[in-house]
């Protein structure tokens, strides 16, 4: 744990917008098989592919370092049916948009976030529905 | 006389005390067995157009993984890890079919299958897992 919270310290720090704070750490069967729910984590980058499938979509972005380097970072997203209610469509990620992205880091120290919510250029911000703990997106029991 | 024998012979061989129960061990609670087999198996199935096989050895990669993931669902099957013999069962039969279905897909090496295969495999999910919610407490 203390690794990688260093290496998302130092991620932040080569100037990729990601924000990593100690919250309470809640079960989620789904959720936490893959994410950390004590490393939440705020990134910024530019929207190279979104793919509506089931039962997750994905956003993949490309996000720059302070020193130009790029990282691709992959955003799982809820249900595609899931997200349309919450006012996403099939038009709304462009490719090229640049948007900021609100989620928890993968396990596995992939470049990979589970979605909590999307803030497009204008400031509006959609909520993506996942299988995130701290918003209720599936059903299952938190223990 | 010799009826008699036969009689007792075949009393003797359906008799329950003949049967005896499967030496299964349960080791791993459920959410174990999702997390290890059932959700990584799926997803490559389900994601499949993210990481598309790309040759022959891929594929059986992938029919392995269809193969474990149906697997997984006998595994729900096994006493003390089955809730009721009739819907969790029915549930758990749903994630075998989904991947045997998958499985025979993966070897015509046809990805348009596969993908077509992606909403049995995620309603065998939601059906269950709406039905019975997980919990990392659970056995």
């Amino acid at each position: 744990m203390t690794n990688r919270f260093f290496s998302a310290v130092a991620t932040a720090a080569c100037g990729v917008l990601l924000f990593v704070a100690t919250v309470p750490a809640r079960a989620h069967h789904s959720f936490a098989a893959e994410y950390d729910a004590d490393m939440p984590a705020k990134i910024q980058g530019i929207v190279k592919k979104v793919e509506w499938i089931n039962p997750h979509s994905w956003i993949t972005i490309e996000a720059k370092t302070a020193n130009g380097a790029v990282e691709i970072w992959e955003i799982e997203a809820g249900a595609p049916n899931a997200m349309f209610r919450r006012g996403f469509n099939k038009d709304s990620l462009p490719i090229g948009t640049e948007i900021i992205v609100s989620g928890y880091l993968a396990k596995n120290g992939l470049h990979r976030i589970n979605g909590r919510d999307l803030t497009f250029p204008d400031g509006k911000k959609l909520f993506m529905p996942t299988s995130n703990p701290f918003q209720g997106g599936e059903s299952e029991k938190k223990d | 006389m010799t009826r008699t024998i036969a009689l007792i012979l075949l009393v003797s061989l359906v008799s329950p005390g003949t049967v005896q129960s499967p030496p299964f061990q349960p080791v791993a609670t459920i959410s174990q067995i999702m997390s290890a087999i059932t959700l990584p198996y799926s997803d490559a199935l389900v994601y499949i157009q993210r990481n598309p096989p790309k040759n022959d050895r891929d594929w059986e990669t992938l029919e392995m993984q269809a193969l474990m993931l149906a697997e997984s669902g006998n595994l729900l099957m096994i006493k003390d890890r089955a809730k009721n013999q009739e819907q969790w069962m029915k549930d758990a039969r749903a994630l075998v079919d989904a991947g045997m279905a998958a499985a025979k897909a993966t070897r015509t090496k046809d990805m348009q299958a596969v993908m077509a295969l992606n909403e049995q495999i995620v309603n065998s999910c939601v059906a269950c897992h709406t039905k019975y919610p997980s919990g990392r407490n659970e056995k």
